[in-house]
């Protein structure tokens, strides 16, 4: 039995889906999302095999849904028209469906997603990663809990993201959001996004940096806009003086 | 006086001078580049009027005609000292240690700038305002001619007046003379129809581009129709998939669908370029796309149109819709909870709001890109309402909002 996640802000089109799955035996629709952040709830919770994943979404995109979670299912991106998405599918033999969709194109997808879901290859899985790269950008949003729901934090609204007690949270002026992610992992991905590692436990978004000043023993300190100072071990003070080219 | 006259530099001092007006003239000079030395000179003095339109008022002319004086008092000497280095270097030890060589060439350098300002420097100033309305080519030939003319009789009358106030004692030779006419004559005549060639290409040139012009227009209104002949096909694919998913669970809904999206594209093949229709029907092809989107949307889209009579008044084909699909874009697509499209009439103002998106970027450049469909509305409005800017963004914490002024 492969097991299904269906995420698409429409409902009309989810139940299409729905049911032209219905007529693949093999299959289990095991979840649904709306949106992005939805989905990545019910990936984190559901971990299904396979997700269909529709690209235009409010919150988070589809390529957005991907770089979010960690150890990602197979994935299936679906789509009304987006020609560029579609060009790089092809060019890198990603899974994509069309919508509206035909049965015969879904049994071609489902056959090949039968073989990946028995080999597991880890090719798939870079290539979804590099297009949702590609074409989501640098990371503009993270996806982090505030009790038992998923809330989207914007990154211009964070300050910085710490350890604490091996969890990880992401700071704002307000409040301290948990995110399901490693430091190792958060720092590869908000790198492009202007986050810079400044001390094993900690990133300081660059955007709110307001002062940096050296302090004991070839330490650095760094003061944030909202006037907190957070210490930069010697390791890391170089690449953060590059990053704020003063050096 | 007598004295101060008799130096051997004062005696050749006529002819020392006469070079100073023309260079040009001394054969052992070439002709033409030597009438710089003299443009310079002028250049000066046209330059008390060349910006203005109007001629000098007449209280004004004692102290333009001061101005010059002290010019040709303070010049003088220097020139003098010029000529000599250039015609006989043996003199230049006499005429500096010489207090009345001095005074002797400020004399004959205020006399001949006096005589050019008021041959050629006023005339200069009254011929402006005359012909400045005239195609620059032909002000240029007239005032060449005008000042080959003036120069030259500037100079034979400072000449007779040097040699009047030294009571005869600088011999004024003009052994040149016809030649200093022939030659003004032919750079005049060359100068002219050089200028004259030059402007007629001009103009010819002017013609071109304005022709290019047109055509450029022709083909930004070509663009136009093949632009706003489409319908958007992120949204037309979605209207197909929103009919195949109706197809199954709501069949009445479907045909409707199916029905709207039918006359949105007939009213869109209706459409000519640059046709203004009446607001109402503008509002109609918006209802139709609307009632096809909330089908996609359910709750998430919120409308408000406008009800009851419309003011009378007539929009181009085919601006309102994009504007709704923008916000329709940014206010529901983007939002999870979804938010308010409306749309507001208010005299001749139309405006087209809703609830900002989580990243709206209102940069003009953001959205004004080119074949992007705000540009295409923007365009079409330029065209329609004359307006530089006919479009206007504006936004708050609870709404974004596009809107337009249609013409009186």
């Amino acid at each position: 039995m492969i097991r299904i996640l269906l995420v698409d802000d429409e409902e009309l089109a989810r139940s299409t889906m729905r049911r032209a799955l219905a007529a693949i035996p093999d299959l289990e629709v095991v979840g649904e999302a709306g949106n992005g952040a939805e989905a990545i709830e019910a990936i984190a919770e559901l971990r299904p095999d396979v997700i269909l994943l529709d690209i235009e979404m409010p919150g988070f995109n589809g390529f957005e849904v991907v770089q979010q979670v960690i150890d990602p299912p197979i994935v299936v991106f679906v789509t009304a028209y987006d020609e560029y998405a579609v060009r790089a599918f092809d060019a890198n033999a990603i899974d994509y469906l069309l919508k509206p969709v035909q049965p015969e194109r879904l049994e071609k997808t489902i056959a090949r997603v039968r073989e990946r879901v028995k080999a597991r290859t880890p090719e798939h899985r870079k290539g979804v990663a590099d297009i949702a790269r590609q074409r989501g950008g640098p990371v503009r949003r993270l996806a982090a809990r505030r009790g038992k729901r998923i809330a989207i934090v914007p990154l211009r609204d964070v300050n910085r993201i710490e350890i604490d007690d091996k969890l990880v949270f992401a700071c704002t002026a307000t409040e301290r959001l948990l995110i399901e992610k490693t430091i190792g992992e958060l720092e590869i991905l908000l790198e492009p996004s202007g986050f810079l590692r400044i001390s094993r436990g900690e990133l300081v978004n660059l955007e709110k940096v307001a002062e940096l000043m050296p302090w004991f023993s070839g330490t650095w300190r760094v003061r944030l806009t909202n006037g907190e100072e957070r210490d930069v071990s010697r390791e890391r003070a170089k690449q953060l003086k590059e990053a704020m080219g003063v050096e | 006086m007598e004295q101060a006259f008799s130096p051997a530099f004062l005696r050749r001092e006529s002819f020392a001078t006469v070079r100073i007006a023309f260079p040009s003239i001394h054969p052992e000079n070439a002709a033409v580049p030597g009438i710089l030395p003299h443009t310079e000179l002028m250049l000066w003095m046209l330059s008390i009027f060349r910006l203005r339109r109007e001629p000098p008022q007449p209280r004004e002319i004692p102290v333009l005609l001061l101005k010059a004086a002290v010019f040709g008092l303070a010049v003088g000497p220097f020139l003098s000292l010029f000529v000599l280095a250039i015609t006989s270097p043996a003199e230049i030890r006499g005429f500096l240690v010489s207090p009345v060589s001095i005074l002797g060439g400020a004399m004959t350098g205020a006399v001949f700038s006096l005589a050019f300002f008021i041959c050629s420097g006023l005339g200069n100033a009254y011929l402006a305002p005359l012909i400045c309305d005239y195609p620059s080519g032909i002000v240029q030939t007239i005032y060449t001619v005008f000042n080959m003319v003036s120069s030259t009789m500037a100079l034979i009358i400072a000449s007779a007046l040097v040699s009047f106030l030294s009571g005869g004692r600088i011999r004024i030779v003009f052994p040149y003379l016809w030649q200093v006419f022939g030659i003004n004559g032919i750079i005049a005549l060359v100068l002219a129809s050089v200028i004259g060639a030059f402007a007629k290409l001009r103009r010819q040139v002017e013609e071109a581009q304005v022709k290019m012009r047109e055509k450029d227009v022709e083909t930004a209104r070509a663009q136009g129709r093949a632009l706003q002949s489409q319908i958007n096909p992120h949204f037309f694919f979605n209207t197909l998939n929103t009919i195949s998913a109706l197809i199954d669970d709501d069949p009445a809904a479907a045909k409707r669908t199916i029905g709207r999206l039918a006359d949105m594209f007939r009213y869109t093949f209706g459409c000519t370029d640059g046709e203004a229709v009446p607001l109402e029907r503008e509002l109609q092809f918006v209802r139709d796309y609307l009632s096809i989107e909330q089908a996609r949307f359910r709750r998430r889209l919120q409308i408000e149109l406008p009800e009851g009579p419309l003011p009378d008044i007539r929009v181009p084909g085919l601006v309102l819709q994009p504007l709704v699909e923008n916000a329709v874009k940014y206010g529901i697509a983007t939002r999870i909870e979804g938010g308010t499209v409306e749309v507001r009439v208010d005299g001749g103002k139309v405006m087209v709001r809703n609830t900002p998106g989580e990243d709206d970027r209102l940069e003009p450049s953001n959205l004004f890109r080119p074949g992007h469909a705000l540009e295409n509305v923007r365009a079409r409005l330029r065209l329609f309402t004359g307006q530089a800017e006919p479009l206007h963004v504006s936004s708050t914490a609870a709404w974004t909002e596009f809107s337009f002024e249609t013409p009186k």
